[in-house]
């Protein structure tokens, strides 16, 4: 019961606190899950955002659900995804009921676009953070570069990306398999 | 306007089932089943569009509120919001289990091997586009083939800031600070220099 209410105030915080989206929640994860609760590792978080982005559904949801089935199985699962929506839906309804005035104000306007700066420096120093953990070795930054381009450059969709790469790691995989069983 | 709910549980479900990579992949499905039903018009689904992202949380389960509450009133936002929800959950719980399953398994480690480089490349690509709507008006392939023209679509005074908070969030002590705070400060400068 205790980890499960956990659950939910820790995501109703990440909720809370990203603005721009499934991207903009890795540095909230970073500090409330990673870092305060311990419930995964980075390692994890970059594979469930892996995940996220060859799944159906939203990636923030993807995310959620992902640890909160490491707590609570289903339960946390299901508590993890409605936590981290809640508080922008209960946003969303409030501005939908003519309170949208308030952010066409140009005084919100510039907070806004102060607010997208600050989540760019953060997005890109967790982007930093990422590739310090994960980029070690020469073909590991090869792989990294080669699923940025198509993605930035050449506005490929992320999913056909993932796909790729998980045929080249099982490709892999078969190879190492039958070298080992070749010797 | 009760007989309208399962109509949009449905239309939601279906878009939760086959909208791949995130909140903004939902858009489309949005614009079709506005259409098919007449729920909003191009116009009413721009502003949706821009409250949702405005408002803090995932894009996409903003908008099915927006669009469930303008169809239904509340009990629409509500189911609209979870049958967004619902397919991912069904689909990654089970993902969950078989990764529970298959701790220790050498395919799924030659997979993971490769998957993650792979995702940290699409966090950095996606990170390109935060910087472009936040620094510069201008999309990557215009960027790419007018290299020269790049300087007058910067708004510098949001890059100056964007280097000052960079900076902070490599220095220690600093970037210990929780990232709210770091919104937050944005926001104040935001107003300061007249940013937007």
């Amino acid at each position: 019961m205790k980890t499960l209410w956990q659950l939910f105030v820790s995501f109703f915080k990440v909720g809370l606190m990203t603005f721009g989206g499934g991207l903009a929640m890795f540095p909230m994860l970073e500090r409330e899950i990673i870092d305060r609760r311990g419930w995964c590792t980075r390692d994890e978080v970059v594979d469930y955002y892996a995940i996220g982005q060859c799944t159906p559904g939203i990636i923030a949801v993807t995310v959620s659900v992902l640890i909160g089935w490491q707590q609570k199985k289903v339960l946390g699962a299901v508590v993890g995804a409605i936590a981290v929506a809640l508080p922008g839906f209960v946003i969303v309804l409030g501005l939908s009921l003519g309170l949208s005035f308030v952010i066409d104000h140009p005084i919100a306007q510039a907070a806004l676009a102060g607010m997208r700066v600050a989540v760019a420096a953060l997005v890109t120093a967790a982007v930093v953070n990422i590739f310090r953990s994960q980029v070690k070795h020469w073909w590991q930054l090869l792989i990294a570069v080669a699923a940025f381009i198509p993605v930035a450059l050449f506005g490929a969709h992320p999913a056909w990306v993932v796909g790729s790469a998980a045929l080249i790691g099982l490709f892999g995989a078969w190879r190492t398999e039958r070298k080992s069983k070749e010797n | 306007m009760m007989h309208v709910l399962p109509f949009l549980f449905y239309e939601f479900f279906f878009t939760g089932l086959f909208s791949i990579g995130g909140g903004l992949a939902t858009i489309p499905f949005l614009q079709q089943m506005s259409a098919r039903h007449g729920w909003l018009t191009q116009h009413e689904l721009a502003n949706m569009i821009a409250i949702a992202e405005t408002a803090p949380g995932p894009h996409g389960t903003n908008m099915a509120a927006f669009v469930g509450k303008h169809v239904a009133g509340f009990p629409g936002a509500a189911l609209a919001a979870f049958a967004l929800m619902l397919p991912t959950m069904i689909i990654d719980t089970i993902i969950a289990s078989m990764l529970d399953r298959f701790r220790q398994n050498r395919v799924k480690d030659a997979l993971m091997r490769v998957l993650r480089p792979t995702s940290a490349g699409l966090i950095a690509a996606a990170v390109v586009v935060f910087l472009q709507i936040a620094l510069a008006s201008m999309d990557a392939n215009w960027a790419l083939r007018n290299i020269a023209a790049w300087a007058g679509y910067f708004d510098w005074w949001a890059v100056g800031l964007f280097v000052v908070l960079l900076a902070l969030l490599f220095t220690p002590k600093i970037k210990k600070i929780h990232p709210a705070a770091f919104i937050a400060v944005g926001a104040g400068a935001g107003i300061a220099l007249g940013l937007g």
